[in-house]
């Protein structure tokens, strides 16, 4: 009869991360600046002093001239650097739940699209094509109109812009994924097809999600911004760094610092999201790896 | 056919088409996919009935029949004598714990996110209450039936070769202790060593469990040493139909007899009288009236071709599609 | 065997450099091939065959892959020592390849005239129509019926067999002087396979070329070959003409393989097997790669390393066995 003639190699823990390190070629960059994203959002209050005082006295101090305000202060005299930090706070409350719900009705929406097919195919598609269609600025500015701006307006309008995507995403994963033998042979084994969508289609659609996610929340940010920027996302004076842009955009020639540092914040994390999105894509394709 | 008593599946006159429809909105007929047309044959218990045939020949349909994946358009299909178009609830549950598949392609028959132990237990699961411990026990026993280790059940599909990824659908395909199992080309992804391990597998199971398989397969050869019965298929219709010697060893349809003729030989010097047949294979949508093989016939003129097609019995459990029995 | 020498293999070794070792797919073969002679290479899956094509046509996989040694003579010079761009003029005009899926063989966007004249137009410094009716040529040499109303298709129109033909006239097209074919008849009807196997039959009659066929299936082998070598696990295990292979096969692995295989015109209750599986290929065993599945290994020489010795003229086998 066939014997297993591997036995897996014991290796200690530090041995096998310190392996798993070498074969991956973790982001280091992206990954650092995510897990300071991450540690200012949380940690804002114990690390800087109050984005929100306007201090008249100390106003449009330029950055790097007084140690009190490394980065600066705004138009009103806010401490730039606590407004940057804080920042990282607004937008992990915003994209996280946005993300969140987002996902879940689209990853709904795409299973049962893509594997009931028919007429439930048809109509959820007809929805979800018809959410696409509009630039996802217009639809926010649609449902801020309804809902009002500020922190609930913004999360419910990158909500209903962004499952959509999602929803097409998993929806074309289904679809290949139902062909394979196995869920083929589960269908006429006489399994339940919420059991069929749970235990064999969901589980081989997580690694696109994964990456789809990491991907999506460069542009959740980025609409938040937008949003912000036009003034319809958050109110002013809250530090978000969209806000911020938008308030340095009348001076821009003069108190460039305003306008720019959150600027730049916003393409670095934005970034970092994207390349540990491309990381993990690569990381999780079973064609480059032995399989995950 | 043979005798009803010991016969697992009676099928008979069973018809499957499909419609071709032009229009999104408007769908108008144009065509229809004769799939099968008419196909009669019986699985008997503990035995494998083989289907031979090429590409468009029906056979894949006619296991979606058996496997209950579609409803037939016409004809009769009964299990243990019950017709399985009136299957109340339960008795449709009862026969899908008890006939089950293996496929050809072991890479894609695994769940590549599911650890061994579940995917063997899946059936079970799907079909009894069951504790834990008794799945274990039991999967444990079916790993050790397919020549594999119980600490094979902890890996997932990915760290074994084809040849144990397909001992472990086996695995699977026994777990509700079945009484058909339908193998579609169950060795034709495997390597070649790796062939013989795995028929004889089969051919065990058959003998210990009284397991009776519909099977399908392009190689002859295989099909002669796991078979007890072999119908061959040509767009839709079974030509000849009997045990693997006789139809192998005195064939009676031109069609049985192109196939030989076309199976690869086992030694240089054994080559084979080539019998080509002229042009492709026709398509199933609209087949010829009368005898479907009569395109590619090389004895058309010697036939009758405008009949209807038929099994006649030309010698004690050997039927042969009646154009090419000469009439007397 | 008098006819032409067109390629000649020596200890040539393919190995891939990956984190987890250097995967030794080919390692230390030689054969030859002779025109007008089809040379079959039988072996599994890992085996080497594959890669052994691959190294004959210069395009192993960089930057893992690479011949590390060896000398693949073709007219005379050694083609491990060609560059990038000789090596692609001897492709299409030398040595040509057929594959097994002819679904992606051919340009799925492109029709069948296109594909074809492109081809010709590097041959044929003529106008567009006369290109055409050159491709016409070809399809009808090919037995491909209204080649006139078929050379206007795209490749999915076409059913598998036709499709393998029109690779097949593709790759002839350019008059090459070997043919190396992998596996090409694996996705084919056996009624079709059949036609198939005589097309490349009649053309090499015609034509001269020589053929490397590469498959699993020992009926082709017994079928189309003249010469058959067997690998396992990158070596040469035996090699001779098809009928004293079929008739004295002398390594255990050979007759292992061919007493495995179901055949048609015998009958047997139960077919045996050979215990366990093929090494991994970046971990061979020391000495003979065969001797931790060998059921005789205790009579032989497994120490050896591996290397061919003739039994017989024309017949070869690995030391292990031979050398008591």
């Amino acid at each position: 009869m066939t014997s297993m003639n591997f036995e897996p190699i014991q290796l200690t823990r530090g041995q096998a991360v310190r392996k798993w390190i070498k074969d991956h070629n973790p982001p280091w960059i992206a990954l650092t600046i995510l897990f300071l994203l991450l540690f200012c959002g949380l940690f804002a209050n114990f690390i800087v002093g109050d984005p929100m005082t306007n201090d008249l006295k100390a106003r449009q101090i330029p950055p790097f001239t007084d140690i009190k305000h490394i980065f600066g202060t705004d138009i009103l005299g806010k401490d730039m650097t606590a407004r940057l930090v804080f920042g990282c706070r607004s937008v992990l409350m915003v994209t996280a739940p946005s993300i969140i719900v987002a996902l879940l009705i689209g990853t709904a929406v795409g299973l049962l699209a893509g594997y009931a097919r028919g007429w439930v195919d048809s109509v959820l598609m007809r929805i979800t094509d018809a959410t696409l269609g509009f630039p996802s600025i217009l639809v926010a500015m649609l449902i801020v109109t309804f809902v009002g701006t500020g922190y609930t307006g913004v999360i419910i309008a990158v909500t209903a812009t962004t499952w959509a995507r999602f929803a097409r995403m998993i929806r074309g994963e289904v679809l290949s994924v139902r062909e394979r033998d196995f869920v083929v042979l589960a269908g006429i084994l006489g399994v339940s097809p919420v059991m069929i969508m749970w235990r064999h289609l969901m589980p081989n659609v997580i690694n696109t999600l994964m990456v789809m996610i990491s991907l999506m929340i460069g542009q959740v940010i980025l609409l938040e911004a937008s949003l912000s920027f036009l003034g319809i996302g958050m109110s002013p004076g809250e530090p978000a760094w969209g806000i911020m842009v938008a308030e340095g955009r009348q001076q821009l020639l003069t108190t460039w610092w305003v306008s720019l540092f959150p600027g730049i914040l916003i393409t670095l994390v934005v970034m970092a999201f994207n390349f540990f999105g491309d990381w993990l894509r690569d990381y999780l394709d079973p064609r480059l790896r032995r399989a995950r | 056919m043979a005798a009803i008593d010991n016969a697992l599946i009676q099928v008979n006159d069973l018809k499957k088409h499909y419609p071709v429809t032009k229009g999104a909105i408007t769908k108008t007929l144009v065509g229809t996919v004769k799939a099968i047309d008419g196909v009669s044959f019986t699985i008997n218990k503990g035995e494998t009935f083989s289907l031979v045939g090429e590409s468009g020949c029906g056979k894949t349909t006619t296991t979606k029949m058996i496997l209950m994946s579609e409803p037939p358009t016409e004809g009769v299909i009964t299990y243990e004598g019950a017709d399985m178009a009136q299957f109340s609830s339960p008795a449709r549950k009862e026969f899908k714990s008890s006939v089950q598949a293996v496929f050809q392609d072991p890479w894609s028959s695994l769940n590549p996110k599911m650890r061994v132990r579940d995917i063997i237990a899946e059936p079970i699961v799907t079909h009894e209450k069951v504790t834990n411990n008794e799945i274990n026990e039991r999967v444990n026993e079916l790993l050790g039936v397919v020549g594999m280790h119980p600490f094979h059940a902890e890996r997932y599909p990915h760290e074994f070769s084809g040849g144990q990824r397909q001992r472990i659908a086996i695995a699977r395909a026994l777990s509700t202790r079945p009484k058909l199992m339908v193998l579609d080309e169950p060795v034709s992804a495997l390597d070649v060593s790796i062939r013989a391990q795995v028929l004889n597998l089969l051919k065990e199971l058959q003998q210990t469990y009284e397991l009776s398989y519909l099977m399908i397969a392009h190689n002859l050869a295989t099909v002669k040493y796991m078979s007890h019965q072999v119908a061959v298929m040509y767009l839709g219709k079974i030509v000849e139909l009997g045990d693997p010697k006789t139809i192998f060893g005195d064939p009676q349809h031109p069609y049985t007899k192109a196939l030989i003729s076309a199976a690869l030989p086992s030694h240089p010097r054994l080559q084979r009288e080539e019998l080509v047949l002229t042009g492709e294979v026709p398509s199933p949508i609209d087949p010829p009236a009368g005898c479907v093989f009569r395109t590619r016939c090389p004895y058309v003129e010697e036939h009758q071709p405008d009949n209807e097609m038929g099994l006649v019995e030309v010698s004690p459990g050997h039927w042969v599609d009646k154009c090419s029995v000469p009439c007397k | 065997m008098s006819e032409e020498l067109l390629l000649k293999v020596e200890n040539l070794r393919t190995h891939f450099h990956t984190k987890t070792g250097i995967v030794k797919a080919v390692d230390g073969i030689d054969f030859e091939l002779r025109k007008g002679e089809t040379l079959g290479i039988v072996g599994e899956s890992g085996s080497g065959k594959s890669m052994t094509a691959w190294s004959i046509l210069g395009m192993v996989p960089k930057p893992a892959g690479r011949i590390e040694s060896g000398r693949i003579l073709y007219h005379g010079e050694d083609l491990v020592q060609k560059s990038d761009d000789e090596m692609r003029e001897i492709r299409g005009t030398g040595i040509c390849m057929v594959m097994q899926d002819p679904l992606t063989s051919l340009n799925p966007v492109i029709n069948i005239k296109k594909q074809l004249t492109e081809t010709l137009e590097l041959e044929y410094d003529e106008d567009k129509p006369s290109l055409v009716q050159r491709a016409i040529g070809l399809l009808s040499s090919v037995n491909i019926p209204a080649p006139e109303m078929r050379v206007t298709s795209f490749p999915h129109e076409m059913s598998g067999g036709m499709r393998q033909r029109v690779v097949g006239a593709i790759s002839i097209s350019r008059s090459p002087d070997i043919l190396i074919a992998d596996e090409p008849t694996t996705s084919l009807d056996v009624t079709i396979q059949l036609q198939y196997l005589k097309l490349l039959k009649d053309i090499q009659e015609e034509t001269g070329v020589g053929i490397i066929f590469i498959t699993h299936d020992f009926g082709i082998v017994a079928k189309m070959c003249d010469r058959v070598a067997v690998m396992y696990a990158g070596n040469i295990i035996e090699q001779a003409d098809v009928v004293e292979l079929f008739d004295n096969p002398q390594h255990p692995y050979t007759q292992a393989l061919l007493k495995s295989v179901p055949d048609l015109d015998d009958d047997v209750d139960m077919l045996p097997t050979i215990e366990g599986q093929p090494p991994d290929l970046a971990n061979t065993p020391s000495g003979c790669v065969f001797r931790d599945r060998c059921p005789n290994v205790a009579d032989h020489n497994p120490d050896l390393g591996m290397g061919l010795v003739e039994v017989k003229p024309g017949h070869f086998v690995d030391q292990c066995c031979v050398m008591r």
